[in-house]
């Protein structure tokens, strides 16, 4: 069995009269210690994706499986655990709490978790020794981007969740923020989700997955996936 | 409609709770403010309808002599005076439903009271201007006879009191037969007087412990007919028309009171003179009827004098009478026994000449006798011859027819012989027979010759003998009418001395008796002369003198000076929460306002969309805040004063004036703090407006410093420390708002500690007693006071003498004059066993001592001293003035106490101060709990010279009352406390969640659980409270202090010691209210969606 498992899931909003299905039967699978790679248009239903694999949502039907477990079938609470063990999360917009130092951001992360790694550690691993006891409001976007990775590793979770992570950041901090997922997946053994809607990110993907109109168009295997740095878009 | 506008009214539908947030602020603020601003004015414009509709007198003038129509009669004609009712009062200890009570008695004019109408419970009408001081009759009927009363509705009764009950006078201030006319009087009914506005205190009299319980209402006729008018009435032309208190009404009202002033030397002048006038009258009515029964009684002695010398003089007749009488008797006598001695001789020359009858007829008898005897003889010698010659004669005879011759011869011869010697015998016989006879003839007649002299003598003798007699019987009789007459005369001499003695005796004794009216006559004399010297004061005293109407007064003028404080803090926060919730508006509308400048709005145009949303939302709740406020809020404190004044709650009208200018400020408030909060956004350009807003940067904070405490904080609390310091506008709207919630709860509960330590901490803790007796310390002697102390120390229970008298003191300076009982301890130590004295910040115990006198902690307050300073008592008449000299008294000690106000001196203080040994007439006792109060009143009443026994029950009463109007006060306290922090909370933890709606959205996906969540949140909001809370209970000391200083009345000084538990229960209750704003907000917490954490900002 696969590590990531969609099998058939729905999601279907009700706008008043009319039913929307944002995910209309996606189906798709996603092995260990891959660098996934969901690409789609905007609309197509990434997000929907994102949220029902990160716990943030529940799918109407069809099964979701991660690392053998059914969290389709999760409880709200079960959710919660699981998003709190399981997944770290990597948003758009770096999401820090800008009341705490970078240091403090990532130890927020890691508080909640019972096994977690060293803050300074990760927050090191990241490239930002020196910007520890900064502030958000002190950092460049891809220094916060940084942070914001540092926080979701420092759960060591199963997976790690990424969201359009190079859409607030410059060409340059883009791809060195996608280095350093990709560099993380590669010596962490971490898999990494990562959403956007630029295709051309598929290159550097061990696992490229396209989602179009709430379906999965496609998904298959890089043979060989690119380096990010030596990506170009 | 303009988009703009439309724009401006859907921001308004669209956002209730932000709406809300201001309208409810300013609600609060402009409601409380509008609302307290209102209830002083609405209580005196309350107190003014009440008082035009009771016709409450503008003005009294009380008399100390009196006062008589005549007087009235020159009060009536004071130019601007309406109406004048002379009235009667008197005080008297009465008795009612077992229980006693000290009443005032006044006098209805039942008449016009009967006349008048009250539809509505308040209005009197009535077309008498001089009935003054209409009482409303709330139950029963007005009094039908003279010994029916009406009482006060209000429940001043220890027991129930029902219609139809008994009222027994017991005691007056002077004897009750001088004042009432009967001494018990049926309850007919219940009336309210506006009068007696105050129902906690009535008054001060000379009776009894000093207070008065209540009054009532009785028909004039209940008064003594020689009792004067002791007052009178008046109303002031034009002043009903005036609101009382103001200016107006007063000014008014003090141009009459200065003419009746005027008038008072005239007044009193005419009162002496009346009294004088009307005293001379009677009493020369009454020198006449002296001297009227003088010359009576005089003449009438004179008349038994006159009838006393008659009755000599004719005693002295009668004695002369009965002299010449017994002169009479005695020459009769004299003439008796001369007529005696001559009968006697008479008698005996009678009797001698009847002898010698006797004797002669003795001689002549004895005589003839022997004549008789010789004649018998001679007669027999011859019967005898004869015989023997019969014989011989018969032997002749014999012998013849015998023819015996012989023998018949010498027979013969014998007769011959016998014949011979017997020849001449028979003539011999017949001469001498003739002879005697001749003799006895001649001595017969010669026997009865003598006999008829002797017999004539003898008629003459008996003649002599019946005159004498009879008049000796006139002489008896004589004698008899003499000795009567004389027994007469004896007894009419005594008669006449006896009575003249009696006579001398009454006219001695009238003679006393007239020096005696002489001298009474003299000495009313004397006492008509003194009226002069008499107090004759008159007092003329305006409202400010009636104690309710006063009381009521300056209440009114306490909630103006608490209304000026309280409403600030409601301001305060209005601001803050205006300028903070503003400030997020104007922020979330960063890009629409950077639109609108973009598509060419001005500034203006822009500010006013915030302006117009502050002024509606602002507007709306002032609206409804007046609206709602300025009637509740009156009305609920007049409700809650109407435990204390008897005035009516009245449906109270918006006062414009101040509506306005709550309005403008809440408003002006409102849209200030708006304009501060858009005014900045407003400056910016277009372009960086279309940028989402940067966050607002982390900045280290001070507590960061101290690392050994920041780093063993968790995440949370950091975040919750730095927020707490970041938005510094939310920071002071919380902590105000914190801090007034909980300030206006300490605020309340401390009020409530004030007041219960009156009674808790001055019946529990200053003393240890809980009855006194008073005695009449003029009437009581050492034997009465011996009396009842067995009577009180019967069960071993312990008790001290001591003496109280009402003084006033002065300050050292001689300014403020202040009401105190001086209580003077015959043992001071053991007075002090139930009077704990102690200074109230410390505890330190005073002794009593020679040193000086302890005052009450308020009165040194009051009159500024201290300790070794010196303060003058002064007497104080019934008016409550000071007479006579000063006393001075050095103050030697300060202790705590909260009820009355006191000096407590030892004896030789007292006889050093007063320049007179105290008089102990008044006994402190414990009862114990078991003991029957009625019957132990009743057992001392009975005994001499007591003349009250009293409870401190009673007094602790009055006092749970005044608790009863704090509780309610208590209960508008926390309702707006709890609104407050409900407001300032709810905005906080609203803003809260909407400005940080991102980085909850995060937490969640991070994996936060919904109890951390919502820790992370509300720990700011709880933090707040706490540190809020705190400074609230500081604010709070001093609020209670303000409000505590502000509507303590003067004869109490409330607890000064907000208790443990109030602070604990303030503090509590502040975490309660916040604790139920972080429930509610809860929900809208769970309701944030994570993917909130996926957009961009804005």
């Amino acid at each position: 069995m696969a590590f990531v498992e969609f099998n058939d899931v729905r999601k279907v909003y009700k706008m008043g009269e009319v039913e929307v299905a944002a995910a209309d039967g996606m189906t798709f699978s996603a092995e260990a210690g891959e660098f996934v790679v969901v690409v789609g248009p905007s609309g197509a239903g990434k997000t929907t994706l994102l949220n029902m694999l990160g716990g943030m949502d529940s799918c109407t039907s069809g099964t979701i499986t991660l690392d053998g477990r059914e969290i389709s079938r999760f409880t709200e609470r079960q959710l919660t655990q699981y998003r709190r063990l399981d997944i770290g999360f990597v948003f758009q917009f770096y999401n820090l709490v800008q009341n705490l130092t970078a240091l403090e951001n990532v130890e927020l992360a890691s508080q909640i978790c019972p096994h977690p790694l060293d803050a300074a550690q990760v927050l090191a691993q990241v490239g930002l020794s020196h910007r520890m006891d900064n502030f958000p409001a002190q950092l460049s976007g891809g220094e916060q981007q940084r942070v914001a990775i540092a926080r979701a590793l420092a759960k060591n979770p199963k997976l790690l969740l990424c969201d359009e992570p190079t859409g607030a950041l410059d060409y340059k901090t883009g791809k060195a923020i996608l280095k350093l997922l990709q560099d993380t997946c590669r010596t962490t053994g971490k898999t990494v989700v990562l959403i956007t809607h630029n295709s051309a990110f598929a290159d550097i993907a061990d696992r490229v997955i396209h989602v179009r109109e709430g379906r999965v168009a496609s998904c298959y295997i890089n043979p060989h996936p690119g380096n990010a740095a030596d990506l170009e878009w | 409609m303009g988009a703009f506008r439309k724009e401006v009214l859907r921001s308004i539908t669209h956002s209730w709770g932000r709406f809300l947030a201001i309208a409810v602020m300013a609600a609060l603020g402009c409601g409380f403010y509008a609302g307290l601003r209102m209830t002083g004015p609405d209580m005196r414009l309350a107190g003014d309808e009440y008082y035009d509709a009771t016709e409450l007198c503008d003005l009294r003038v009380v008399s100390s002599l009196g006062m008589s129509d005549e007087q009235v009669d020159m009060l009536r004609g004071v130019e601007g005076v309406s109406g004048v009712m002379p009235a009667y009062e008197a005080d008297a200890v009465s008795q009612l439903a077992g229980v006693q009570y000290t009443l005032r008695y006044h006098s209805l004019d039942v008449d016009a009271a009967k006349a008048s109408s009250c539809d509505d419970g308040m209005h009197v009408r009535s077309d008498d201007d001089d009935y003054v001081n209409r009482p409303i009759l709330v139950e029963g009927s007005w009094p039908e006879s003279d010994d029916e009363c009406l009482l006060s509705v209000d429940n001043v009764w220890t027991s129930p009191v029902h219609i139809g009950d008994t009222v027994e006078l017991l005691e007056g201030t002077q004897d009750l037969d001088g004042v009432f006319t009967t001494r018990t009087f049926t309850v007919a009914g219940f009336v309210r007087s506006s009068y007696y506005t105050c129902t906690t205190n009535t008054g001060a009299t000379s009776l009894g412990s000093g207070e008065l319980s209540s009054f009532v209402f009785v028909p004039e006729g209940a008064f003594a007919a020689d009792y004067p008018y002791t007052e009178a009435f008046l109303t002031v032309d034009g002043a009903a028309g005036e609101a009382w208190p103001d200016s107006a009404y007063q000014e008014r009202v003090d141009a009459v009171a200065q003419r009746l002033n005027d008038l008072s030397p005239r007044l009193s002048a005419s009162r002496v003179e009346q009294l004088q006038r009307d005293a001379q009258a009677e009493l020369d009515d009454k020198r006449a009827e002296f001297e009227r029964e003088k010359a009576d009684a005089v003449a009438q002695m004179d008349d038994a004098q006159a009838q006393l010398d008659d009755a000599s003089a004719q005693l002295d007749n009668a004695a002369a009478q009965l002299s010449s009488a017994a002169a009479q008797l005695s020459s009769s006598q004299a003439q008796l026994a001369q007529g005696e001695s001559e009968l006697a001789s008479g008698r005996a020359q009678h009797d001698s000449g009847t002898a010698q009858l006797a004797e002669q007829r003795e001689q002549a008898q004895s005589a003839i006798a022997q004549a008789q005897a010789e004649l018998d003889a001679a007669q027999a010698e011859y019967d005898q011859a004869m015989a023997q010659r019969s014989l011989l004669e018969a032997q002749l005879e014999q012998a013849r027819a015998a023819q015996l011759a012989d023998v018949a011869a010498r027979l013969e011869a014998a007769i011959a012989q016998i014949d011979a010697q017997t020849a001449g015998a028979p003539d011999q016989l017949a001469a001498g027979r003739a002879e005697l006879d001749a003799q006895r003839e001649q001595a017969a007649s010669q026997l009865s010759a003598a006999q008829a002299q002797l017999d004539s003598a003898q008629s003459q003798l008996d003649d002599a003998a019946a005159r004498l007699a009879s008049g000796r019987a006139q002489y008896a009789a004589g004698q008899q009418s003499y000795e009567q007459g004389r027994a007469e005369y004896e007894s009419g001499l005594a008669e006449q001395r006896s009575g003249q003695s009696e006579l001398d005796g009454k006219r001695a004794e009238a003679q006393q008796r007239f020096a005696d009216a002489e001298r009474q006559l003299a000495d009313a004399q004397a006492e008509i002369d003194a009226i002069a010297d008499k107090d004759a004061s008159v007092y003329v005293l305006d409202r400010s003198k009636n104690l309710g109407a006063e009381s009521f007064r300056s209440d009114a003028g306490r909630m103006d000076q608490i209304a000026a404080v309280f409403p600030l803090m409601f301001f305060l926060v209005a601001a803050l929460v205006s300028l903070t919730t503003m400030t997020r508006m104007v922020e979330e509308e960063r890009v629409l306002i950077g639109t609108y400048k973009a598509l060419g709005y001005s500034n203006a145009r822009i500010t006013s969309k915030y302006l117009i949303y502050a002024v509606v939302a602002s507007g709306v709740g002032a609206a409804v805040g007046i609206a709602l406020l300025s009637q509740f809020l009156p009305w609920f404190i007049m409700n809650a004063y109407s435990i204390m004044y008897m005035v009516p709650c009245m449906p109270t009208p918006v006062n414009p004036g101040v509506a306005a200018s709550a309005a403008g400020l809440g408003v002006g408030i409102t849209v200030a703090a708006t304009w501060f909060a858009a005014a900045a956004t407003l400056r910016e350009r277009p372009a960086s407006l279309m940028l989402p807003r940067a966050p607002k940067a982390g900045k280290r904070i001070l507590l960061e410093r101290i690392r050994p405490l920041w780093s063993r904080m968790t995440f949370s609390w950091k975040v919750t420390a730095r927020n707490l310091f970041r938005y510094k506008r939310r920071f002071f709207m919380a902590i105000i708002g914190i801090a007034g919630c909980t300030a206006l709860l300490l605020t309340g509960l401390g009020l409530q500690n004030a007041i219960n330590d009156i009674i808790d901490k001055q019946y529990g803790e200053v003393y240890s007693f809980n009855t006194i007796v008073r005695m009449d310390a003029d009437e009581a002697g050492q034997e009465a006071k011996d009396a009842v102390s067995d009577a009180v120390g019967s069960d071993g229970q312990e008790f001290a003498w001591v003496s109280t008298e009402n003084k006033i003191a002065c300050a050292p300076d001689g300014g403020s004059e202040h009401r105190l009982e001086l209580v003077c301890a015959q043992d001071a130590q053991q007075l002090q066993r139930f009077v704990q004295m102690r200074e109230r910040v410390g505890g330190r115990p005073l002794t009593l001592d020679d040193g000086g006198a302890i005052i009450s902690e308020k009165l040194a307050s009051q009159l500024g001293v201290s300790v070794g300073d010196t303060l003058t008592l002064y007497d104080e008449d019934d008016i409550g003035n000071l007479v006579g000299d000063g006393h001075a008294v050095t103050v030697g000690g300060i202790m705590e106490n909260y009820v009355a106000q006191y000096a407590y001196v030892t004896a030789d203080v007292y006889e050093q101060a007063m320049g007179k040994p105290a008089d102990f007439a008044t006994v402190y006792a414990d009862l114990g709990e078991g003991v029957d109060r009625t019957a132990f009143s009743d057992q001392l009443l009975s005994m001499d010279g007591v003349k009250t026994v009293t409870y401190s029950d009673e007094t602790i009463g009055s006092y749970r009352t005044m608790l009863k109007t704090v509780d309610s006060v208590v209960v508008v306290l926390v309702v707006a406390a709890a609104l407050l922090a409900f407001v300032v909370l709810y905005n906080l933890t609203n803003i809260n969640i909407t400005e940080r709606a991102r980085e909850i959205a995060t937490l969640k996906v991070l994996g936060f659980t919904s109890r951390e969540v919502d820790a992370y949140i509300f720990r700011e909001t709880i933090l707040l409270s706490v540190i809020g809370a705190a400074i609230g209970l500081v604010l709070g000391v001093f609020m209670e202090g303000f409000v505590i200083t502000t509507a303590e009345v003067d004869q109490v000084m409330f607890g000064r010691d907000i208790h443990a538990a109030s602070f604990a229960i303030a503090f509590a209750l502040t975490m309660v209210f916040s604790g139920i704003v972080a429930l509610a907000m809860r929900g809208k917490l769970r309701r944030i969606d994570m993917v909130e954490s996926l957009k961009s900002n804005e």
